[in-house]
């Protein structure tokens, strides 16, 4: 029986691009999500798995353990935490969202 | 809060004082700003939010020389304890070092 901390770690590296978020991208439950998911639809992902921690209270209280991080939503990208909504926004204005996307796209690809 | 809630409903004859107790706890933004200075005292900081639980903060300190965004936000969450958790519903988080807040106000001639 796999605990939480072990499934979050599943789930990140299995997937290149991972965001935990409240709702799915199609109905984001809080404007933070919804930022999160516009900021990566503009950077060019393709595919990304998404995580809704309304759906498992487990997951809500776990993910904030596995990165020391309060809040959600959460992106990580190859396994690494990246940031929240704020950092993201950060990141994209420097052009450097765009540039982990796509590094994670290419060695998904390769 | 759904734990304190429980504990209402279980004892109703206390809710009229468990509620004057919560709404005694409300946050503010200057609350929220002299617990961030408490943790770094050279930082300046910039708080707004009038609804007592979604709040938007620009913090600048030397502090965060050298850290990634990632650590420069983790020490002011780390600042606001279990605040974030419980009170806080929604920060929007800006931090910059004093070069990079310079930059801002006095943007360089390229």
């Amino acid at each position: 029986m796999a605990t939480i901390q072990e499934l979050i770690q599943e789930q990140v590296q299995k997937h290149p691009i991972v965001l935990y978020m409240k709702g799915n991208p199609r109905a984001p439950q809080c404007g933070f999500s919804a930022r999160a998911v516009q900021l990566l639809q503009q950077s060019g992902v393709k595919e990304l798995f998404t995580v809704d921690v309304l759906a498992d209270p487990q997951i809500r209280d776990g993910i904030k353990q596995y990165s020391n991080w309060p809040t959600i939503p959460q992106l990580y990208i190859q396994g690494e935490f990246v940031g929240g909504s704020d950092i993201m926004s950060d990141l994209y204005q420097q052009g450097e969202l765009q540039k982990l996307v796509d590094s994670a796209q290419a060695a998904s690809a390769s | 809060m759904l734990s304190a809630l429980g504990d209402m409903a279980g004892r109703s004859g206390h809710i009229t004082r468990r509620l004057f107790y919560v709404t005694l706890h409300l946050m503010n933004p200057d609350t929220i700003k002299s617990l961030i200075q408490q943790r770094l005292p050279d930082a300046l900081v910039e708080v707004v939010g009038e609804d007592g639980t979604h709040f938007e903060a620009l913090v600048v300190s030397p502090a965060f020389v050298g850290l990634s965004l990632i650590k420069q936000h983790q020490m002011v969450y780390d600042a606001l304890g279990d605040r974030m958790r419980e009170e806080i519903h929604a920060l929007s988080l800006r931090t910059l070092t004093p070069e990079q807040a310079q930059q801002l106000r006095h943007p360089a001639v390229h």
